[in-house]
Order: structure tokens, then sequence, then C-alpha cells
């Protein structure tokens, strides 16, 4: 028989561990009583949120109601702690000690049910682990599950548990225990003390939104740890198994045994202990490994709201931060901003707070607590997945312009280092923001780094034509007049907030073309080409008063040529190019033509229209945004993928329209000109091989580093010592040559992308000749015009054959006759080819191109191409003769008259 | 008559009733055996034990007819046009090279709602583990593959059906 032992208990000042967390018990139960009045079970993390924005009274009681029950389940393990470290329990009876073991369970989920309770993002999970824990229970695991949480993610029983069965459960048995409920008033006091300071100083958890880390509460962080290491989680009901046997055979066991129990429990535990630790402070998003030390671990681990309860957080209340958004929760921010307007309906603060795009803290109620963390200019792509591509926003299209070809330039820094000579060929997976400090990368570091999206925009305000980066915002946030101008009234009142801008930036999907400007302006120029402009080497103070020439916001002078046939017809860039283009499809490539999708032959089609066009997710939530209905009437699809056309319809009478996206105008399809589709000699060539106006060609271009130079790092943000120079040759507004891409087996368009020198000795530091590099590079020029080019535009110029401007006539006759070259430019020393040709003439030298697989034409092409092109010395282009060469030109080879000039199958070529 | 002094202590109490081979009733003149009155006592216990045990199999009969009762659970996504991790509540759609999957958002270790991606790899938040795009699990703790689901579509409106 065991012996009866005087319990001496451990105590606190004066007061025992037990008496403590009977009066925690207390304050607990009267403070949840209390908080059940604001609580809404319907909408708890809404009304939680309420509570902490705009009701300081529940939030204290909130506090109160946290921490009473902290110091409950401390105070409760410390008394029984000091229970084993006596043998106290000896000095119990049997069924007494049964029931304080058991009363272990209820304790903890009564615990467990207040976190699970907050419905925010860590708590549903809790309750989904929960969940599935009690069902790997075998033969009741359902059942149990069913009567303990009750519906998926429903929290009615659950809630029915924490405030009635399991609270009455632990008051019977604290009861039966001690047969009192009440403590010492010096205890109550005391307590009350300590859970005010507590209560008025550190803000109960409420999960942010933005937090990826989601955790459990602190006591239940071993167990988070201990599930991580474990493949089968129902072997942890055998370890709490364990525990609470061996504490229950404590009191029937003979003292050696009790001994060793109790250290078994001891090491327990410990090792409990420091899975907990090792919870809290080294688990970061998604439980991953990040110590305590990692940039921004701290704020990531801390659950915590450090700082007074605000009371003045009630003066400020208004209704717009009362009401709950569509994400389930209300935000504080809005007792500050109240009356904003300029938004889009989807993105009103009524929809999606502010939080949602500026992050900071939506439940602090005072200014510093609250714009902590805060992002003044979101949509950057660093932020992206916290703000735009936060779960139930945008999360796959933030994942596809992260991998687009606008994020990465992968294209751009290959074919850079290619140019430089630092490697063999064009393509391979690289990323902009891994450039290296080489020769090739620091010159793209100066000079293009900074048009990606990736490119972070630091300040707020509305962009423009020289306005890089931005992530989203560069194409999607949009400053109506309106809010331009209370924005510059509040730059100019020194920002103080005085005159605090009231409307704000749009977000929408109407993507005017100044938003593509910026950075399309450079390199091929497609913006500026669209709209008919052609940069000039002329100095800004030139164009003074010149009205067909355009000073750009960086200096540059352009020169009206031509614009587009679409631009005249009032059509935005964002009328052909598709989300799925423009943002990627999620696929990493190397070039853009490659995430490219439109193609001319999409609307412009003979035959039956391509008409799979499903509606998607993309498609159905933007064509709804901008008041198309997809379902309307059949939907054009792209030939390369199949995507969907939602501002495209397919007539009853089987014409096809383009509805203009800003404007919902309808266009008409036209098809293709019966020249285009005649016979079958041009069906490999691209149709802007024809129909392109004009191209802005650069000829001749040197590339010098120069070590006194000081040169900004686009990607640093900083300048640097030392800096690369360009100095460009001669811009022409002239007709593209012509490639094959064989790849594809199609004839595009390509220009000289680089005929250039670079001086890579000087980057070097020593001399040295520079190197010398004749690339040509596929081109859109995006300056498409109604009326082809006529035969000869092709047949018989130099230009398109890929041998440079100049002349070609044809000398003698028949099949001695031979084509002679007079070039304009004169030859480089380099390669002897003359400055603007991609290839020598006859053929043989030159040749090199941006793209593996793109090459000048062959010597057969070029021969039948000038075979062509000497019947066409004679005979009109659009005479009877010629358009029926386009059907068969190998029966009227068969039918030359004796004065034709046929130079024969070598087409006049050497 | 057997008198018997009792201490305040109720555990004292108790540990002397039971410990006692008889307790003395001083009711009246009749001396009840205390063996009889333990027997009643045990018989009255139990048979409170047994009495529950009915309405502890009606409830069960009653919670698995109540999950009986819940509909099929189906849902009508879009159809997504383009390769990429598409997350739709319970559900994942993952279209690759064409092939359009469907996945149980849940984490085959515990449960947890799968609502992250980081590359070409699906993460639990709770615990860390990851699957590839076919639902393999690349690292655990998770043991098994995500429950691949049933689709059908699309339908004309380009919505495919998932059965959950």
């Amino acid at each position: 028989m065991n012996s009866k032992r005087t319990y001496m208990p451990w105590r606190l000042w004066k007061e025992t561990f037990g008496d403590l967390a009977i009066a925690s018990l207390l304050f607990c139960l009267i403070s949840g009583v209390i908080l059940a009045i604001p609580y809404d079970i319907a909408a708890p993390y809404a009304s939680l949120s309420r509570m902490l924005t705009a009701n300081p009274y529940a939030s204290l009681f909130r506090n109160l109601h946290y921490w009473s029950a902290q110091t409950f389940l401390l105070f409760s393990l410390l008394h029984l702690l000091d229970y084993l470290r006596q043998d106290a329990q000896q000095g119990l009876r049997p069924g007494m000690w049964t029931w304080l073991v058991l009363l272990l369970i209820p304790i903890l989920f009564v615990m467990l049910s207040g976190f699970i309770l907050k419905g925010d993002a860590e708590s549903l999970q809790a309750g989904r682990i929960l969940r599935s824990l009690l069902q790997s229970l075998p033969l009741v695991g359902e059942t149990l599950a069913q009567a303990v949480l009750g519906q998926e993610e429903n929290l009615q029983l659950i809630y029915v548990h924490h405030i009635a069965t399991a609270s009455i459960l632990s008051v019977a048995v604290v009861y039966a225990h001690i047969r009192r409920l009440w403590a010492s008033p010096r205890v109550l006091f005391l307590l009350l003390v300590l859970l005010l300071l507590l209560s008025l100083s550190i803000t109960a958890p409420l999960h942010l939104p933005g937090k990826l880390a989601l955790k459990g509460p602190w006591y239940f962080l071993g167990l988070q740890e201990a599930l991580h290491w474990m493949a089968r989680p129902a072997w942890s009901w055998l370890v709490a198994a364990l525990f609470l046997g061996m504490l229950y055979l404590l009191r029937p066991a003979s003292r050696r045994w009790a001994r060793v129990l109790r250290a078994a429990l001891l090491a327990l535990g410990g090792v409990y202990l420091v899975l907990t630790l090792l919870g809290f402070f080294f688990r970061g998003e998604a439980w991953t490994w990040t110590p305590p030390w990692s940039e921004g671990q701290l704020d990531r681990i801390n659950p915590y709201v450090l700082g007074p309860v605000s009371f003045r957080a009630g003066t400020s209340v208004n209704m717009d931060s009362l009401r709950p958004t569509a994400l389930g929760r209300a935000e504080s921010c809005l007792g500050c901003h109240r009356g904003m307007q300029g938004f889009s309906p989807a993105h009103e603060p009524g929809a999606i707070g502010c939080f949602s795009c500026h992050l900071g803290n939506p439940f602090a109620a005072d200014k510093d607590r609250a714009h902590r963390g805060m992002l003044r200019v979101p949509g950057n792509l660093d932020h992206a997945q916290e703000t735009c591509g936060r779960s139930g926003c945008h999360p796959e299209i933030t994942l596809r312009v992260t991998r687009s070809i606008m994020a990465t330039l992968n294209g751009m820094v290959h074919v850079n280092r290619f140019a430089f000579g630092e490697q063999d060929n064009p393509d391979g997976p690289a990323h902009v923001k891994d450039l290296g400090k080489g020769a090739a990368d620091s010159h793209f570091r100066q000079l293009c780094a900074s048009c990606h999206l990736g490119n972070p925009k630091a300040m707020p305000g509305p962009t423009d034509g020289i306005s890089l980066g931005g992530g989203c915002n560069a194409c999607h946030l949009s400053y109506s007049p309106g809010a331009e101008r209370t924005f510059t009234a509040w730059q100019l009142s020194d920002s103080r907030g005085a005159t605090w801008p009231r409307l704000h930036p749009r977000l929408t999907v109407d993507i005017p073309d100044e938003r593509c400007f910026a950075c399309h302006s450079r390199s091929g120029r497609i913006s500026t080409s669209y709209a008919g402009w052609h940069e000039t080497l002329m100095k800004a103070h030139e164009a003074h008063g010149v009205d067909s020439l355009r000073v750009l916001g960086d200096r540059r002078v352009f020169r009206f040529v031509a614009s587009d046939v679409h631009h005249q017809a009032g059509m935005r860039c964002v009328d052909c190019h598709l989300s799925w283009e423009l943002m990627g499809d999620g696929a990493l490539y190397e070039h853009k033509e490659q995430q490219t999708r439109v193609r001319c032959g999409d609307c412009h089609f003979s035959g039956p229209p391509r008409r799979d066009g499903a509606p998607d997710t993309d498609l159905v939530r933007i064509g709804s945004l901008l008041g198309f209905d997809p379902s309307a009437l059949p939907l054009l699809a792209t030939g390369k993928g199949g995507y969907g056309m939602y501002h495209t319809r397919l007539m009853p009478d089987g014409r096809a329209v383009l509805l203009g996206k800003a404007d919902g105008k309808p266009r008409l399809m036209r098809p293709p000109g019966p020249l285009c589709s005649e016979g079958t000699v041009h069906q490999r060539l691209d149709c802007a091989t024809c129909h392109t106006a004009w191209a802005p060609t650069c000829i001749g271009c040197h590339n010098a580093y120069d070590a006194k130079l000081t040169s900004f790092d686009h990607l640093e943000g900083r300048f640097r010592q030392g800096g690369w120079e360009e100095y460009n040759g001669d811009f022409l507004a002239d007709s593209p040559a012509l490639g094959m891409m064989e790849e594809e087996g199609r004839i595009i368009t390509v220009l000289p992308g680089m005929v250039m020198t670079v001086d890579t000795a000087s980057w070097a530091g020593r001399e040295g000749a520079p190197l010398f590099r004749r690339l040509f590079a596929p081109i859109s020029a995006h300056t498409v015009q109604r009326r082809s080019l006529g035969c000869h535009e092709c047949h018989l110029s130099a230009n398109a054959l890929g041998f440079g401007r100049g002349s070609l006539s044809l000398q003698g006759r028949g099949p001695e006759a031979r084509w002679v070259f007079q070039a304009r430019y004169a030859s480089r020393d380099e390669d002897g080819l003359p400055e603007d040709a991609w290839t020598s003439f006859p053929g043989g030298k030159g040749g090199e191109s941006t793209r593996r697989g793109l090459r000048p034409l062959s010597a057969e092409e070029r021969r039948r191409m000038l075979r062509v092109g000497a019947c066409l010395q004679c005979h009109e282009e659009g005479s009877a003769i010629m358009l029926s060469s386009l059907h068969d030109f190998p029966s009227l080879l068969g039918r030359l008259s004796p004065r034709c000039n046929d130079p024969g199958e070598r087409g006049g070529l050497p | 008559m057997i008198s018997l002094t009792l201490k305040a202590d109720p555990d004292q109490f108790s540990r002397l009733d039971r410990s006692c081979n008889f307790v003395g009733s001083t009711s009246g003149n009749t001396v009840v055996h205390p063996h009889d009155r333990q027997g009643r006592r045990r018989f009255i216990r139990y048979s409170g034990w047994l009495m529950a045990a009915p309405f502890a199999w009606l409830a069960w009969r009653m919670e698995r007819r109540d999950r009986g009762l819940q509909p099929p659970s189906r849902v009508l996504l879009p159809s997504p046009a383009a390769d990429g991790v598409h997350f739709h509540g319970e559900v994942i759609l993952v279209r690759q090279g064409g092939e359009l999957r469907a996945f149980a958002a849940r984490c085959m270790h515990l449960g947890c709602l799968i609502d992250q991606v980081r590359g070409e790899e699906l993460q639990c938040p709770c615990h860390g583990s990851r699957y590839d795009l076919q639902g393999q699990v690349l690292q655990g703790p998770a043991s098994g593959p995500l429950r691949q689901l049933e689709l059908s579509g699309p339908d004309p409106d380009g919505r495919i059906e998932v059965s959950l």
C-alpha cells in the first residue's frame, strides 16, 4: 500500500500553481462568455478582424480570454509537474488520478478548439489536421471525427464543444478534484493584474492573410514538428497514449518504477520542448528550415502584435472599415483612408480590402503598426505572389508572368552574350536577375536591364513613356486625369497628407498602347513603328516646331513615316495580342516569337474559320470584366495553341468580326487578298514579307568600354565606375530582308540585328582589334500596310535577297546571263561584305543570325527568285502571264518565246 | 453499532471508504450487510453503462446515416487554356502539354489544403510535403500521391466537371 505524502506545492510568490490555474480558468470562462457577444460563428474571421480594427473593448476581452487560456494551460502543466516532483499523486484516490490524467484531453481540446475558432488560414488547416488525425484512428476514426468536428469547413460543432462539452468536463473534473471553483481574492487580483498587463500590451494572434508560414499554437508546435518527420501520423496517437499511460501508471507503480516513469516522462517532455523550439524558431514558409537569423524570419515567427491596445481606434470608425470585405475580414485601413474612389469593381476595398495589394497590418488600429511592412507600390514581381498573386486572386497568372519572356528577357540575354562572342549559340535558359559581371552582362546591365517586368517600381505615380518595369502594374495600373491631378497636388503638398489623394489609380484590363510604349520603343521599336514613328539621330532641339518630328521623354527624336494599318483602324496592341502571349503561358521560352501566339492568319483567314476557341478561366474572367460574353457566339481561336479570342465573333452569315477591347467597335476580319492565297508558290511566306511597309533598320554600330565613365547598373539600381558607349551608324526606315526559319519552313522578315564592332579589348583593359559581328534577327515590324509589295520588290531586290542595298541588273542573254550587283554601302574590312548585307553576293559568306535555324535564302531559293525576277524585267507584275506563273511556273518555262531572256536553272547566279 | 469518524479531506474519505471492509449504517435498527450494499451500487453502476450502450449505438447509426445523406460533391470549373497549375479550392487543375489532370487539393499526409506552387512543385503549407505536377511525392512526410479526381468535359461552355 502506498504511503500518504504531504503535498508541499511550489509557489509563485505565495500562490500555488493550482490556485493560479483555477483563477485563470475562471477568468477564461468569464471573458469567453463576454467574448461570445461580438463573436460570430457564421463569420468568425470577419468578426475577429472587426474587433481588432474597430472595437478595442472587444479586442481587450479577446486578449483576456486568450491570455487567461494560456495561463490556465501553463499553470495546469506546472501544477502537474509539481505533483510529479513530489509524488503527490500518491495522495489521490485512484479514480481521481484517472480523471485528472484524462482531464488533459479536454484541456488540450478546449485550447485547440479555441485556436480553430479563429477561422483564419492556420486555424482552418489545424482543423483539417485534427480531422485527419481522428480519422486515422482504427474503427472509430470516422465517427469520432464527425462527432468532434462535425461537417467539413463548418465550425458549429467545434464551437459547441468549445463552450460546452470540453469546458463543462474540465470544470467538473477540477471541481471533483478540489471541491471548489474559486480562488482566493489575492490570487484573483494578482492574476487579473498580470492578465490585464498582457492583454493591454500584446494582442492575441490572428493570422495575416499574406503570411505563408502556417503554424499551430505554441503548445502544438512540437507536435507539428514531429508530424513533419512522421510519414504515418497515426503513430502520434501511440505517443500520446504512451504519455498518458505512463502518467496514469505513476500512481499504482512501485517507487522504483515510478522513478523510471518520471524520468521517461521528463525525457519525453524535454524532447517535446526541443521540437517546440525548432518549430517556433526554425520553420518558415511551407515548414521549410529557416533559421531565425534569415531575412524576415523574426517577423514570420512572431504571431503577436506588440504594443498597447489603442482605444482611439473607436474614434476613427466608419462603416467602411466595419464592413468585411469579400475575403471575409474587416480592415483598419479604411478607418483613416475613408472615401477612396476610382477603383475598378473587382478591386474595390469592399471586395478585396487594402491589405490584398498594399500588405502592412490590416488589423492594427494605429498608423505605425498598420503601416509596418506596407508596400506603397504593389505589383512589383518581387512581391507579386504576396499581392496580385495571392491565393484567391491571380496566383496562376503571377507564376506565368514571372516565367514569361518579358520578365526573364531570356532571348535578349543570350543573344547579347552571343554577339559578344561569349557563347557559341544564342539559346539557353537565362534570367535577367542572374546576370553576371562579364563584358556582355555588364553591357546588358547598363543598357538593357531596365526593360523587364521584374524591374521594381519604387515610387507611386502615373507611368509615362519612360517609366519602365513595375511588374503587374507596368500594364494594369491606370491613372485617370482626376487621379493624376490629385496625386500631383498631394506631391506638391510635400506628401504630408493634407490633400491626401482620394482618387486611387484604377487596376484594369483595359490596357492602352502607352503601357507597351515605354519598353517597346527601343530595340525592335515595334510600339513606335506601329504608330508610324521612326527613330532618327537628330538632337531634341533640332525637332523644335517640326510637326513631323516627335521628341520622346528620353529626348530621342522620331520622324513620322507611316503607321500600321491596324493602328489607323484604331486598334490597340491588346486587340491583337492575348493574355496568354503577353503574360506567358507558364512555360519558359528562349525567344519572344516562341511565346507569341497570334498570327495574321488567325483573323485574316481563307477557308473555314478556326472556331474551337473554348472559353478558359482567363478568357471568362477578363472577357466579363470588359463586358464581353464569351458564350454569345462562336469564338475564333489562334492557330498556334488554339487559344480562344474572346473579343472575336463568328457571325451567322459566316463573316468574322473583331470587337475592339477599348471601344467595343466591330471590325470585319478581311480574308487575305487573292494574290496571297492564289497558287502554291507563296505558301511559305509569312504575311509580313509582303505587307511590311518599312522597318527600323540600324546599320553599323560600335560598342566600346570606357573605364572613366560613370554608368548606371539597372539591375542593382546603383552607379558604377566604367561603362559602355554605343556609337550608332545610320538609321533607315526601309524594307526588311527575307530569311528562312528552317524549323517552321517559313520565310520571314529579318533585319540587321547587329552589324557592329564590340571593343572587348577595352573591357579587358588592353589594346586589340574589336570583335566584329554581322548578325541578322527576325523582325515583326508592326508596320503592316494594306497594299502588298510588288513582285519586283522581292524578286529584283538585292536587299530582300540578303545582299544589302544596291542595284541588280541582268547582263547577257540566256544561260550565259548573269546578275550584277552594285552595292550602295562600302564593304567592311572585316569580312568584305557591304555594311548592310547579310550574305555575300552571290553567296557563300556571312549569314549568321540571332536564332538557331534562321538562315538567309539558300542559293537554290535565290536562283528561283531571280529567275522570276528576270521575267519581271519585261512583264508587268499584274499581267496575265505573271499571274499564271503563280499556278504553274514550270509550264510557262516550257512555252518561252525566243525574245525571253531566261537565265536558266542557275537563275543568273554563278 | 459501528461509529465512524470522518475527516474533512474528501480524498481521505474516499480512500477510507474504499479501504474498509464494511461501512456501518445508523439508520434505525436495521443493519444492512455491507456486501449487499456494495453489490447493489456496483449493479446500478454497470447497469448505467449498459443502458448507455444502446444510445451509443443509436448515435453511431445516426452519424453514419447523416454522413450517407451528404450529396456527392461535383464542381464545374472553367477549363484552363494553357499549361500550368490552377487552384480552385478543393481541386487543383494541372495542365501539362495539353493534358489536363485534376487532383484533390488535400495533402495525403494530414489533409491540409494545398494552395501553393513553387516552380514545378506543389507544396503543403503545414508540414512541407512536396509533390510534382503528376501528383507524385517529391518530399515527405506525405507517403502517397495526391488523389487524382475524375473529370469530364469540357462542355459547350468550356467547363469541366470534377468529382470530388
